[in-house]
């Protein structure tokens, strides 16, 4: 062996057995001869091996690794040749060596039949245990030794295991779905094992599960993100999907300012923008209970469609996985409700062992957030009410009658009266969420059985929402076929604060102490009764309502049963139905007692006297199933390419109908029931409303990858919906997608940089349906309430467009996911195009025709944006090291309307026409109009540009479209000022692991959005100070005197003359930072205590939530509701 | 390999028969809402179409307002708009002087022209599936939804023609509107008034044969007077003729109205307390439950708030009695109970009877009229070749209103003109009589001499932008 042989040989090894470390010893020079002498009880191999160096002129390349240095024998070589000395050193060790020039390379001996055979008998045992990062025992992972297929377990319900190794130079392998594969070398002389999985990111990179069936990801070329549960429930204590915004800057939260912290507002979702221009329908319309955001993504649970209700109760514990679909490659499968993305979620399955039982329990202290608010006390309202001469009068005897009044005031607040009314209604809540799961089952039949209980009050008293959940899961799997049956009951009852919209309190003025009985004492703060008796001036208490039985409640329940199969015929070719069917029944009470301060103008001489109260009923009942029937092909032919073909067809029908009923005379508060009603409400009629959609669809999806470098997706789907016109029944949508592992060429290989280099572009064609499922239609509709003689009639509702189509959204898009020096560093950046063309929307007829305007598919709306992520490793977690990681991501999505129809143009003018006459004829301040305007961004702020208020005469001054300049206010100069949505928002964080420790700190951020800030509206500017508290704003920044340089108007008594219309003055940044979450766990699993309570895991862990927020704009956040900071404390034991 | 070829053989052969079947699946049916061709499912169905037609046109847009009550009796100066309330006289001060530009006027407009069309397009929606669907009608039913059809159409149109074209008198070639005769979202093109109006009496002519067996006046069914019944085509055909300025047969036609005898003149004397718009009479009326209601609201206060209230549609004393009435106390149509002093101010009572206890058996409020005998007998007395024979029509209405008999010398046409102010005040159809004869004044009105154009309404923008005009 020439030195570059030996060099070659040594790399090799180096290269592919890690383990082996190489000795290279020097023999002496000044001994020669080929024998060596040595004795000595129980030798080292060091010993041994110094004593031939010494003696002799050969080296001796040997393994270490491989011969325990612990092992000693007895020494006794007198004068004995290399080959006696090597036989006898390597006896028993399976190891032979030869001598080449002068080196003597050990080697592992071929093994003869004989030796396999007593490999088998002469066995080490070892146990062990495995178990996840957080210390929880893994049942069901695979063990194996290394090379060595027979040698195998799977660990039982406590993550227990035992195998046989040969000898301590075996290496044990674990592994278990999810997790990364582990390799475990053996000291010398061990025979426990304790084994702790790390959560394989790389997992959840490997595999792409789309709700319809798991592809590589690999070579997969459309774009998705998956989340473990886990790791989503350390970012938020709320709920689910609040962490996933973080996460991935596709998926956007819209700040909803009015509902604050509400339990039972539902989030509003875009993922990469909205593709509709279709408006929501207002709360109290019966529609809105059916078609709610047309923007929302789909969301799958368990491969099966779901409501964004039933994720947001869905207990978190239950989730095992959350994949996005953000792009139309990935999402195409989907067919007609692709265009919004895809949120697929997979709740846990059950592990196979001894029954188990796994409780988690969540605390969370929700805190009231009033940062926000800057409102004036007792004092300087009193000073400024003064000021703008709210006490005095030029009319003598009122001059004095206001005085009394302000003497009055002033006295309560000398008298020390300061009330804090925005903390009246408010309480510290504290939130319970238990989930008690138990599962178990062998290989063949597993099962779990789950009970969640959620109680989420909410921070205004009495506000709440509380979910009880259970389910039972069945799982049967022969190797051949696999069952699995899911039930899912849930429960959910929302509760409103009896206590109104936070508003009032924000309100109310501070000079005026809460009266007794916090609050229940009297309906008013003031009241001023005139020696008739009549009541001449009152200021509400706002809290009098809450202590009345003033409800407005709203729950469901809902049955679901999922059913699928799995018949694995051949190797390559897999069939799988699933069957779906949910019913969920829902219903809603509004009860107003009679006593309620709305009431409080009808007096008992009045008619309507005994008409007070009102309730309002409200009763949905839908039924929905769902089936699918797919055959998945898979193959590799040959070495290099690699086949997937999946095909079957899906159908899905849902119903529903709601109905409401009014009624009205309530004579006792407590009776809130319809039988206790006088009569139904007046003029009004009971309202129902149904709902059938059916849709069918096919699918066809194929893929093709050459030796995992070149890839190739193609899908196609043909949609088949009732909601669409009679001549366009079927949309066909189809995705096609090419990629490109760099990383598993040869060039970049030898770059030694890129762990994963890939690049992936895909065209598609999504839609969307999310709209009325009948306005394709032409429809009749009884008139009941215009009865013709004796007849009804019936009468054309609208003209039906039998050419009425899907909303197509067209979506381009470039991916490149990097892995950089080991993975310590990965990049994943993307670019989109998504153009939105057969826009649904009203289109203006001929009124020749007898209709105004019908349905059409008209305008086009545009997305395009970038996402950027990027994670670093900074410590990579080796053992008893910390694992430290970073991340943090970008998104920007720019929207812009194409084109719009002449319906919605002449919307705009109605709607401006409409606000210049709220403007002059009714006196009122205006907010931004939600008009919509080609060129623009679907959220544009429009307002009338502003040069500020004039120094001299405290006026504002406004620039028209023409460019001259004014006071007076011009709804139809209205142009667009800035866009609401950021330019770029993400999230960024930090993780941490330690022993058993974890630590996770996440934020959020963005920048470039606009907000008109409609405190300065209502608070500042246009302030009604006779009934309000005011913003301390309104005290310091006001224009007074001629040549003030203020930001706000010169308040003024005369009925509206303060108004203020939209205007660019009020909009401004809203750039903002949060510290979304805190979470600190700690899991102890080895602790003997522990081990004795016969507890396999105990985790517990705090977070926080909603921090601390910087933002460049001071509003008031959460109008109707405030916003809350959460305090959470988690436990998760499983026995 | 060969499994699989086989599988997917199956699934592409199952797949190709759910797709046919699925077309079927996928067409839903509505609870709340009836779609059209479940509506066409039966006789009842059309029956029920047929009467959504007149509902429609009871809207404030159509007949339930704008074209009796409303502009059209502001338009003919049935009120003083000056006297009334302030939101009346922001609205009507317009409409008053015919300035269709104005932004308080021309929304008005374009609704009556879209809710026109609109009853024609439902009457389309019949007319276009009815042949299809004939035998599910037993009797004569099918002959009398299709008659009615036809005829509603022919009203309707006839209607839109004389708001919107100048009067035939003027015949100036051009076109003004479209005869519609299909239901969609196509526009028609425009037509002349000459072949709109022969289109109108071709309608009507079809119309006429199909209703040869109407059982007008019979016990049984619905009140054929609220629907376009035999007499009503004949009555409409009688206007057409005299509109069209061939006298001869608008009186061949009237007389035949009148001689059927099937809707006569009530008998002077007649107590009209519980029938003040005299639904005997009318060979066409229409039907909205809550007329009275509105009518109330509208003739006597609005905004309670006001220092002084008054009606949004309000006429001062001195021109009901003075300027309309010509002080004739015996006139039934001057006289309580159709005039009445309630809250203040003299209201006209036509339809209203808030004064009777609602339990009151017999009321006969809720109707709107169209059409009425008395009109057969103006247009035979206008179109009478001489004054003998005029008077023979003109006397008996004056008799049956409690007015004395007009003598031989007499002017007829200036009598006519003031029996359509008294006869159709707040109707609507005096305006359609100073628009006939394109007279150069209208009564009271603050115009002093019309213009030609002032008759004409425009044609709504979205009509001109969006049909291509």
């Amino acid at each position: 062996m020439n030195e570059t042989d030996k060099r070659k040989w040594i790399m090799r090894i180096n290269l592919t057995t890690i383990f082996l470390i190489f000795t290279l010893m020097q023999v002496s020079a000044a001994s020669f001869g080929q024998r060596v002498t040595f004795k000595k009880q129980n030798a080292t191999l060091e010993n041994i091996i110094r004593e031939i160096r010494k003696q002799t002129n050969y080296d001796v390349l040997i393994p270490t690794a491989r011969i325990s240095t612990a092992v000693k024998i007895n020494a006794d070589f007198n004068n004995a040749t290399l080959d006696e000395v090597m036989t006898k050193v390597l006896e028993g060790r399976n190891l032979s060596y030869t001598m080449e020039a002068n080196m003597i390379i050990v080697k592992p001996k071929e093994k003869s039949v004989v030796d396999k055979v007593m490999d088998y008998f002469v066995a080490i045992e070892i146990k062990g245990k495995v178990t996840d990062e957080d210390g929880n025992p893994i049942p069901g992972a695979s063990v194996r030794v290394k090379g060595a297929a027979t040698r195998a377990a799977v660990t039982n319900s406590n993550g227990e295991f035992k195998i046989t190794v040969k000898d301590y130079q075996d290496i044990i392998l674990v592994s278990y779905v999810g997790y990364n594969t582990r390799e475990v070398k053996l000291k010398e002389g061990q025979t426990t094992v304790n084994v702790r999985l790390e959560m394989s990111e790389n997992k959840m990179k490997d595999v792409v599960i789309t709700g319809i069936s798991e592809r590589k990801k690999e070579i997969y070329t459309g774009s998705s993100t998956t989340f473990s549960g886990k790791d989503l429930m350390k970012l938020s204590s709320s709920n689910i999907l609040q962490g996933l915004g973080l996460l991935d800057p596709s998926f956007r939260i819209i700040d909803n300012n009015l509902a604050g912290s509400d339990p039972n507002a539902m989030p509003n979702i875009e993922i990469r923008g909205s593709n509709t221009l279709a408006e929501n329908y207002p709360q109290g319309d019966l529609r809105s209970s059916f078609y709610g955001n047309p923007n929302l993504p789909l969301f799958i649970l368990d491969g099966f469609e779901t409501s964004l209700e039933r994720i947001i109760d869905l207990d978190m514990n239950r989730i095992e996985s959350l994949t996005l679909l953000k792009d139309g490659s990935a999402a195409a499968i989907y067919g007609t409700r692709s265009a919004n993305g895809v949120v697929v979620i997979v709740t846990k399955s059950p592990a196979a062992g001894k029954l188990r039982a796994t409780y988690a329990l969540s605390s969370n202290l929700v805190i009231p957030d009033l940062r926000d608010y800057r409102m004036l006390d007792a004092s300087r309202l009193l000073e400024l009410e003064q000021k703008t001469g709210l006490y005095s009068s030029t009319v003598m005897g009122e001059h004095i009658n206001r005085q009394d009044l302000y003497n009055d005031r002033l006295g309560m607040v000398k008298s020390g009266v300061n009330s804090y009314w925005l903390s009246q209604p408010l309480k510290t809540a504290l939130e319970q969420r238990h989930s008690l799961n138990l599962d178990g089952g062998d290989q063949t039949f597993k099962y779990s059985i789950g009970f969640g209980a959620a109680g989420n009050p909410g921070v205004m008293k009495g506000s709440s929402r509380n979910t009880y959940q259970g389910n039972m899961l069945f799982h049967y799997n022969t190797g051949k076929f696999l069952f699995r049956n899911d039930l899912q009951i849930t429960n959910t009852k929302g509760t409103n604060s009896p206590y109104g919209s936070f508003e009032s309190y924000a309100n109310a003025k501070p000079y005026f102490a809460i009266p007794a009985n916090n609050g229940a004492e009297s309906p008013f703060l003031y009241e001023n009764v005139s020696s008739a008796g009549q009541r001449t001036a009152y200021v509400i208490n706002p809290l009098y309502d809450a202590h009345l039985n003033t409800q407005s409640v709203s729950q469901y329940t809902e049955i679901v049963n999922n059913f699928s199969a799995e018949w694995n015929a051949t190797g390559n070719l897999r069939f799988r139905a699933t069957a779906g069917f949910s019913k969920r029944m829902a219903d809603g009470k509004q009860f107003f007692p009679a006593d309620h301060s709305r009431y409080l103008n009808v007096l008992p001489s009045m008619a309507d006297y005994s008409l007070r109260g009102d309730l309002s009923v409200s009763n949905t009942k839908s039924t929905g199933y769902e089936g699918t029937l797919y055959a998945i092909y898979s193959k590799m032919l040959g070495q290099k390419h690699s086949l997937y073909f999946q095909s079957g067809f899906n159908i899905k029908e849902s119903v529903s109908n709601v109905s409401l009923v009014e009624a009205q005379g309530f004579p006792n508060p407590k009776l809130a029931d319809l039988a206790f009603a006088k009569q139904y409400a007046k003029n009004a009629r009971p309202e129902g409303l149904d709902n059938t959609s059916r849709l069918a669809g096919l699918l066809a999806v194929f893929n093709y990858a050459y030796d995992s470098k070149y890839f190739a997706d193609l899908s196609f789907k043909l949609d088949g919906s009732s909601q669409f016109g009679a001549n366009e029944k079927f949309a066909p949508i189809w995705s096609a997608g090419l990629g490109w592992n760099a990383h598993r060429e040869e060039f970049i290989k030898n770059l030694d940089v890129f762990s994963m280099l890939r690049l992936t572009s895909a065209i598609a064609e999504t839609a969307s349906q999310n709209f009325a499922p009948y306005q394709a239609m032409t429809k009749y509709i009884y008139q009941t309430d215009k009865i013709y003689d004796a007849d009804f009639g019936s009468v054309i509702l609208g003209l039906g467009n039998s050419n009425l189509k899907w909303q197509t959204t067209r979506q381009k898009k470039v991916a490149l996911d990097m892995g950089l020096f080991k993975s310590r560093v990965s990049i994943n950046a993307e670019y989109y195009w998504k153009n939105t063309s057969n826009l649904l929307q009203n289109v203006t007829l001929a009124p020749s025709t007898g209709f105004s305007s019908f349905m059409d598919n008209i305008g086009e709306v545009r997305n395009n944006g970038y996402e950027i992520r990027v994670n670093l490793v900074l410590m990579p977690g080796a053992k008893e090291q910390p694992r430290v990681t970073v991340w943090g991501n970008i998104g920007a999505n720019e929207n812009k309307i194409v084109k719009i129809s002449d319906a919605m143009k002449q919307r705009n003018k109605t709607i401006l026409d409409a606000m210049q006459s709220v403007y002059d004829i009714d006196r009122l301040s205006t907010m931004p109009p939600n008009i919509f305007t080609e060129g623009s961004s679907r959220s544009a702020i429009y307002a009338l540009p502003s040069l500020g208020i004039d120094p001299a005469t405290g006026r504002e001054i406004f620039v028209y479209r023409d460019g001259t300049i004014g006071n007076d206010w011009r709804a139809a100069d209205q142009v667009v000022i800035a866009d609401e949505r950021a330019r770029i928002s993400g999230g960024f964080g930090a993780t941490f692991n330690y022993k058993g420790w974890d630590a996770v700190v996440a934020g959020s951020y963005s920048r470039g959005g606009y907000a008109y800030n409609f405190t300065l509206r209502s608070k500042v500017e246009d302030i009604d100070i006779r009934n309000n508290n005011v913003d301390e704003r309104a005290y310091y920044d006001k224009w007074a005197n001629p040549g003030d340089e203020a930001k706000y108007s010169a308040h003024s008594f005369v009925n509206g003359s303060t108004r203020v219309g939209s205007t660019s003055r009020f909009v401004q940044k809203n750039n903002y930072l949060t510290i979304s979450a805190i979470t600190l766990g700690y899991s102890l699993n080895q602790n003997e205590l522990i081990k004795r309570l016969k507890i396999q895991n105990l985790r517990f862990s705090v977070s926080m939530n909603e921090l601390a927020r910087f933002s460049t704009i001071a509003i008031e956040r959460g109008t109707q509701y405030p916003f809350a900071q959460r305090i959470s404390f988690g436990a998760n034991v499983t026995f | 390999m060969n499994l699989f070829k086989k599988v997917s053989l199956l699934m592409m052969l199952g797949s190709g028969l759910t797709l046919t079947a699925c077309n079927k699946w996928l067409d839903v049916q509505p609870k709340t809402e009836l779609k059209q061709e479940e509506l066409f499912y039966s006789e009842r169905g059309f029956y029920e179409a047929m009467t959504g037609a007149y509902v429609t046109m009871t809207d404030n847009a159509a007949y339930g307002r704008e074209l009796t009550i409303g502009v059209l009796s502001v338009m003919a100066s049935d009120y003083s708009v000056t006297s009334s309330s302030p939101q009346a006289v922001e609205f009507l001060k317009y409409v008053e002087v015919f300035d269709y530009e104005r932004n308080q006027f021309k929304p008005i407009i374009n609704q009556i022209w879209l809710n026109q069309y609109n009853t024609i397009a439902q009457v389309n929606a019949i007319l276009e599936n009815i042949d299809a669907k004939k035998h599910l009608f037993k009797g004569d039913n099918y002959s009398l939804v299709k008659g009615e059809a036809l005829a509603l159409r022919a009203y309707i149109h006839f209607d839109l023609l004389r708001l919107f074209a100048p009067a035939y008198a003027v015949k100036d070639g051009l076109k003004y509107m479209p005869y519609v005769t299909r239901y969609g979202e196509k526009p028609t093109s425009f037509s002349d008034i000459e072949t709109i109006v022969n289109a109108v009496l071709k309608d009507l002519n079809e119309a006429e044969v199909l209703l040869k067996n109407d059982p007008v006046g019979g016990l049984v069914g619905s009140d054929r007077q609220l629907r376009m019944n035999l007499y009503a085509v004949k009555g409409l055909k009688a206007r057409i003729y005299l509109y069209k300025g061939d006298k001869p047969l608008a009186l061949a036609t009237a007389k035949e109205v009148i001689d059927a005898k099937k809707i006569r003149l009530m008998v002077s004397g007649a107590n009209i307390n519980l029938d003040r718009t005299f639904h005997a009479e009318h060979l066409f009326s229409l039907f909205k439950e809550k007329h009275e209601a509105d009518v109330l609201y509208w003739l006597t206060v609005q905004g309670s708030g006001a220092a002084n209230p008054t009606p949004y549609y309000y006429t001062i004393e001195s021109k009901i009695s003075g300027n309309i009435f010509e002080n004739q106390p015996t006139d039934v149509r001057f006289k309580m109970p159709m005039m009445m002093m309630y809250l203040g101010n003299l209201t006209p009572h036509k339809y209203l009877y808030q004064d009777v206890p609602s339990s009151t058996p017999g009321i006969r409020r809720s109707y709107i009229p169209l059409m009425r005998i008395s009109e057969m007998y103006y247009i035979a007395a206008e179109a009478a070749p001489d004054v003998t024979t005029a008077l023979l029509y003109l006397n008996p209405v004056l008799s049956s209103r409690g007015l004395p008999a007009l003598g031989a010398t007499a002017n007829i046409q200036t009598e006519i003109r003031k029996e359509y102010r008294k006869e159709f005040f707040t109707e609507g159809q005096t305006f359609f009589y100073y628009k006939r004869l394109n007279a150069a004044h209208i009564d009271d009105s603050p115009v002093t001499v019309m213009k030609p154009e002032m008759y004409v309404l425009p044609l709504p923008e979205d009509e001109k932008i969006f049909g291509g005009r």
